[in-house]
């Protein structure tokens, strides 16, 4: 078993084959037993490290994957990855979507951060410009020059998607 | 921790996340605000270094940039300065292929009128022809000037010829296989060789050397090999190295390179399953396989042990799921290509002409095209042969709907490269890019481009035909060469049907919408250039998707079999005598604009001197 303390100060057990999903976590415990001391993780919180877990929990039997080489399609390695209780699970609030992203980056969790970041890249695909801002709650900093030029961008990048 | 948006992710994460966005999302992304617009700037060739292996126009990113275009020979591409320039000209290209993007017309007029067979290098950037009168020219392709040619004298009329990789090989009449090499990569010490050229090629080689004494060697061959076979090749096929020549009853395959015979398959008419092969109508082969299409069916050989691997007829393509193309075609106003529509159904007017008159392999994927305005795509065709798939589970028919009536229709001619399939039949020249999701050209997460196209293995299968070639079904008749590059669709035609191709033809708008045109006849303004053979430049070249001639007597068996289905009078007389009768108007070649202005004598219109034309045309799907 491994546990681990998260930073609102809340620990959490698992066993070995969920905790050492995390790249983090298996170099930390360094392969060995049962570890003693909780892992502290203080970049991750209670709610998200829930979530994590329930990733981890339910990819526990994955038989291992290989090291996707960088040559490999990307599109190819979303499929594979991305599976029907994946898409359930990765549906979220935004702000949790992105505290996962952070947390697998953290944590050392290639599956899960691909997922949350190609999840991401869904709701921005066949998007214009001033959806994804609106989205992503983004402030639009353009100059009005810079404004006019994208209005001509924005026409080109619906060409491209017409 | 960070607070958890969009714009407070680390650089790395939302380049990781940008990896996921095909061309134009990113384009949308670099527009939401300044600091998206400068982050983009800044990582402009991670990202779109990134994009090209989403789009696979690169398989890995090692590859550096330098490397991946040089697997794409079109100028556009070779000159596009950055990750973002590459990913775009290539993504125009691959929608121009789907219809939804500008394509031109172009020809060779010196490669002159009476073309037979077309073969393109695009990246030595030259056209090599074979002529109805004998023959070999070769064209520069930017400038149309002749580089090299073996005289008429020399090379028989109606000469088949392949080419890859610098070596053209074309018949001579008997038992041999010329094989000549390009000049520029002639080893200075060629292997010596059981079949060495004979006197008459090194003679012949030795006058032309003369004749083009002083200029470049680009495009210029010499003699390498003579290959003899025991008995009369009935088709042959060079996918390089290998040069697989088919008798009536046995297949050889050579090495071009060594001129070594190096396989036999015996026996290819073995009676199994209650018939023969029948006579070849064409060949075709990868690394694994051999293919053979006879009168009575489809046969797939192994390579490693000569056994057949599969057969295909007629009959067991009853229960294969079929669709047709429909005729529904909306033009985008800036181009020729039509995307047509898929349809459930079979209308399929004469199946007892259900013969294979010709195959191409691409990767695992297979095309057959039957006599009778049909093709047949199976997907990872290996996988039926092993057991693991059901042939009605990999396969699917689909059917030209043709205007003319049944005993007009007929297929010509087939090529299968880069992902694409291109067919003439006596419905048109059609283009379909296998799976548009490929290079994102639709997203893979719609789950097909057509209804009932769902469940089948080709669920994303776009077919585009050029515009106006539909109009004048005699026109195929001319036909006897198609090929197909990255870049363009090159054909046999007559140029003087496309108006695009006259001096000052090539601006000309197109006069309102040619939908509906080809039953009509009347209506279709889009002219597209008619006459130049479709040639594409040759350098990708893997597997040169174009049926062969299979027969000593310089038609393919494709073209044999249709004369001899139709009962139509043979060539020569047809090539010399016969006008060719345009049955859907607008063809008038002398007066463009009235061509584009009268509707009247609609019905036929007839070429005025009376000469068949069988020049290089091509479709330019990159035009610069």
């Amino acid at each position: 078993m491994v546990t681990v303390v998260v930073s609102d100060g809340v620990t959490f057990t698992m066993e070995q084959d969920v905790a050492f999903q995390c790249g983090l976590i298996a170099d930390f415990a360094g392969g060995g037993g049962d570890q003693e001391e909780p892992i502290p993780i203080q970049a991750v919180n209670s709610t998200v490290m829930r979530k994590v877990i329930e990733y981890c929990e339910h990819h526990r039997n994955d038989p291992p994957q290989p090291e996707v080489p960088e040559g490999t399609p990307l599109e190819r390695k979303d499929r594979r990855g991305r599976d029907a209780w994946d898409k359930q699970f990765i549906q979220v609030e935004q702000e949790l979507l992105f505290e996962i992203i952070l947390a697998a980056n953290y944590l050392n969790i290639k599956p899960l951060l691909d997922l949350g970041c190609s999840q991401v890249a869904e709701m921005m695909k066949g998007k214009t410009p001033a959806e994804i801002q609106q989205m992503f709650n983004i402030v639009n900093g353009f100059t009005a020059d810079e404004e006019a030029q994208n209005g001509e961008g924005e026409e080109k990048a619906r060409n491209l998607n017409s | 921790m960070p607070s958890a948006s969009l714009s407070e992710l680390p650089p790395e994460l939302v380049l990781h996340i940008l990896q996921y966005l095909p061309l134009p999302s990113l384009q949308a992304v670099s527009q939401i605000s300044s600091e998206w617009h400068n982050f983009c700037q800044r990582n402009q060739s991670t990202i779109y270094h990134q994009a090209a292996l989403l789009h696979q126009f690169i398989s890995s990113l090692d590859v550096t940039l330098s490397e991946a275009k040089s697997s794409f020979p079109a100028r556009s591409i070779q000159e596009t300065p950055d990750w973002r320039s590459f990913c775009i000209q290539l993504f125009k290209l691959n929608r121009a292929w789907a219809g939804k993007g500008p394509a031109l017309y172009k020809m060779s007029a010196r490669s002159g009128e009476v073309v037979h067979r077309i073969k393109v290098d695009e990246r030595a950037r030259f056209l090599i022809t074979t002529h109805m009168i004998g023959g070999i020219k070769v064209v520069d392709l930017d400038t149309d000037t002749l580089l090299w040619h073996l005289p008429e004298t020399y090379v028989r009329s109606w000469a088949h010829c392949e080419y890859e990789n610098g070596f053209l090989i074309f018949d001579r009449l008997g038992e041999f296989k010329e094989v000549w090499r390009l000049t520029s990569e002639f080893d200075l010490s060629p292997p010596v060789m059981f079949y060495h050229p004979d006197d008459l090629q090194k003679g012949i080689s030795n006058q032309m050397a003369e004749r083009y004494r002083g200029c470049s060697d680009r495009g210029q061959f010499r003699p390498w090999a003579l290959l003899q076979t025991s008995e009369w090749g009935r088709a042959f096929r060079f996918v390089y190295p290998i040069l697989l020549v088919s008798s009536f009853e046995k297949a050889y395959l050579y090495d071009v390179e060594t001129g070594n015979l190096v396989q036999t398959i015996k026996d290819t008419q073995a009676v199994v399953g209650g018939d023969t092969l029948g006579d070849i109508n064409y060949v075709e082969l990868n690394e694994s396989y051999v293919f053979i299409c006879g009168t009575q069916e489809l046969r797939v050989f192994n390579r490693s042990n000569g056994t057949i691997a599969l057969q295909l007829t007629n009959e067991t393509l009853e229960s294969v799921p079929h669709v047709q193309l429909g005729t529904d075609s909306a033009i985008n106003g800036e181009s020729n290509i039509l995307t047509l529509p898929f349809v459930p159904g079979r209308t399929n007017p004469n199946r007892q002409r259900g013969m294979f008159i010709g195959a191409h392999v691409h990767g695992n994927d297979l095309v057959g095209l039957l006599l009778d305005d049909r093709i047949l795509l199976i997907r990872d065709f290996p996988s039926v042969i092993k057991g693991e798939k059901k042939l009605v589970e990999a396969a699917l028919e689909i059917a030209f709907s043709a205007q003319s009536p049944p005993e007009w229709q007929r297929s010509i001619y087939v090529a299968f490269e880069h992902g694409r399939v291109g067919v003439i039949t006596s419905s048109g020249l059609f283009v379909f890019t296998v799976d548009s999701t490929a290079h994102c050209v639709t997203d893979p997460d719609v789950r097909c481009t057509y209804d009932c196209l769902e469940g089948t293995a080709f669920p994303h299968l776009i077919g585009t035909r050029i515009a106006s070639v539909t109009d004048s079904q005699d026109l195929f008749q001319v036909v006897s060469c198609l090929q197909l590059t990255e870049r363009g669709v090159y054909v046999t035609l007559d140029h003087r049907y496309i108006p695009e191709l006259k001096p000052k033809g090539k601006e000309r708008q197109s006069s309102g919408g040619s939908e509906k045109d080809e039953s009509s006849g009347q209506e279709d303004a889009m002219v597209v250039p008619f006459d130049e053979e479709l040639a594409v430049p040759g350098s990708y070249i893997e597997n040169e998707g174009t049926t062969g001639d299979p027969t000593g007597s310089g038609l393919s068996n494709q073209e044999l079999a249709r004369l001899l289905l139709q009962g139509e009078p043979g060539r020569d007389e047809d090539i010399d005598d016969e006008p060719i009768t345009i049955y859907t108007a607008h063809v008038n070649t002398e007066d463009e604009d009235h061509f584009f202005e009268d509707d009247e004598d609609v019905d036929e219109v007839f070429v005025d001197d009376g000469h068949e034309c069988h020049s290089v045309v091509w479709v330019d799907y990159s035009p610069e």
